[in-house]
């Protein structure tokens, strides 16, 4: 009984720091999203940021899932059958992160129709954002 | 088609950033953002001190790294030769900040022109920036350059990168850059490269011209003719 009590105690401890996080992670994230890029303490110097590390790291940790994902899906591995689901799903999920992140990265993402319109095959940075 | 391009005489540049503050009126540039700016270096320990000044500018390449890396073509070479610019089709990813190896091209980090914005009063009886902006047509800020619009917004909205453009929109008109023509020493010269005798083409023959970084091959348009010392000192052989 007397256990029981104190594990409650801490289990309500422990979701009230949760909550206060989880606060504080939507209040960073509003800023993020209403004010930009100039949060992260970038100039014209140290021009690209966090949210670009993490984009690469978020859209190949998605190309990497959907590889695994391809073993029971496309080459038919019955042993890894059971991932194949939440691989799928992890991937998508990372993918959106991702999607957020370079969305912070990038002055203006609305312009991103232009990748499309008007490419310009010599740039690196086109063939990394296509491919 | 011409190739514009401009020969700066360190001998007659005085440093006196006539040609920044009047590019700032001309583009409505805003604070943080340098389309032109400078090198200055000190030399030396006292007394055997030296001053350099080098003005600078977007030096509108020929291989211009910014136009290769750009993934949309928003930064663009014309036909005239000039670098430019187009903030509507860029996605503000800075690879061209990135790439140039002068660092002139200047990121639009939050919304430009914020302290004319500012709604409180300087002093007690004064007016606010806003007011003050608002008496001469509100827009932005009170010297604001309408004729800026002919070839980019006025005024580059945040999440775009922006540079000097030699001021394409004068010298679509026939006119000179603003820098150029706001120099009190007359230090620099623009011109047309392909005409043999334009003044930028007879300078450029009679010195012996240098660019900023040469030996990456950007082929940069801004030249640097002669320099200047005032330095004077006694014949002597040294000594051991």
């Amino acid at each position: 009984m007397n256990q029981s009590k104190t594990s409650n105690g801490l289990f309500f401890t422990w979701l009230s720091i949760l909550g206060v996080a989880i606060l504080i992670g939507l209040f960073a994230a509003f800023k993020l999203l209403t004010e930009g890029h100039h949060l992260f303490n970038a100039n014209d110097v140290l021009i690209w940021s966090l949210p670009l590390g993490v984009y690469i790291y978020l859209a190949l940790a998605s190309s990497g899932l959907t590889l695994l994902a391809s073993i029971p899906l496309v080459f038919g591995v019955k042993r890894f059958e059971p991932f194949a689901k939440r691989l799928i799903f992890l991937a998508i999920a990372a993918l959106f992160g991702g999607f957020i992140s370079i969305g912070l990265e990038l002055g203006n993402v609305l312009h991103m129709v232009y990748i499309l319109f008007s490419p310009n095959l010599s740039s690196p940075i086109w063939w990394m954002g296509a491919i | 088609m011409p190739r514009y391009a401009m020969v700066i005489d360190l001998q007659r540049c005085v440093g006196c950033s006539a040609c920044s503050i009047s590019c700032r009126n001309e583009n409505n540039v805003p604070d943080g953002i340098y389309w032109s700016n400078k090198i200055t270096e000190t030399s030396g320990t006292f007394p055997n001190v030296r001053y350099h000044y080098i003005p600078t500018l977007c030096n509108h390449c020929e291989n211009a790294p910014c136009v290769r890396g750009c993934p949309t073509g928003a930064m663009h070479k014309l036909e005239n030769g000039i670098t430019m610019h187009n903030p509507k089709k860029c996605i503000g990813c800075k690879y061209c900040e990135f790439n140039c190896p002068y660092g002139v091209i200047y990121f639009n980090w939050t919304y430009p022109h914020k302290p004319w914005k500012n709604k409180d009063k300087v002093l007690e009886g004064t007016t606010s920036p806003k007011e003050e902006v608002a008496k001469v047509g509100g827009n932005t800020i009170p010297y604001y350059n309408p004729e800026r619009e002919d070839t980019l917004p006025g005024i580059r909205p945040k999440g775009v990168v922006e540079k000097c453009t030699f001021c394409d929109h004068r010298v679509k008109k026939g006119k000179l850059p603003r820098c150029v023509e706001a120099c009190p020493a007359d230090a620099r010269v623009f011109g047309d490269m392909n005409d043999p005798n334009s003044k930028v083409r007879q300078l450029l023959g009679k010195f012996r011209p240098f660019r900023l970084r040469e030996q990456i091959g950007t082929e940069p348009h801004v030249f640097y003719i002669r320099n200047f010392n005032p330095a004077n000192y006694q014949p002597s052989k040294g000594g051991i």
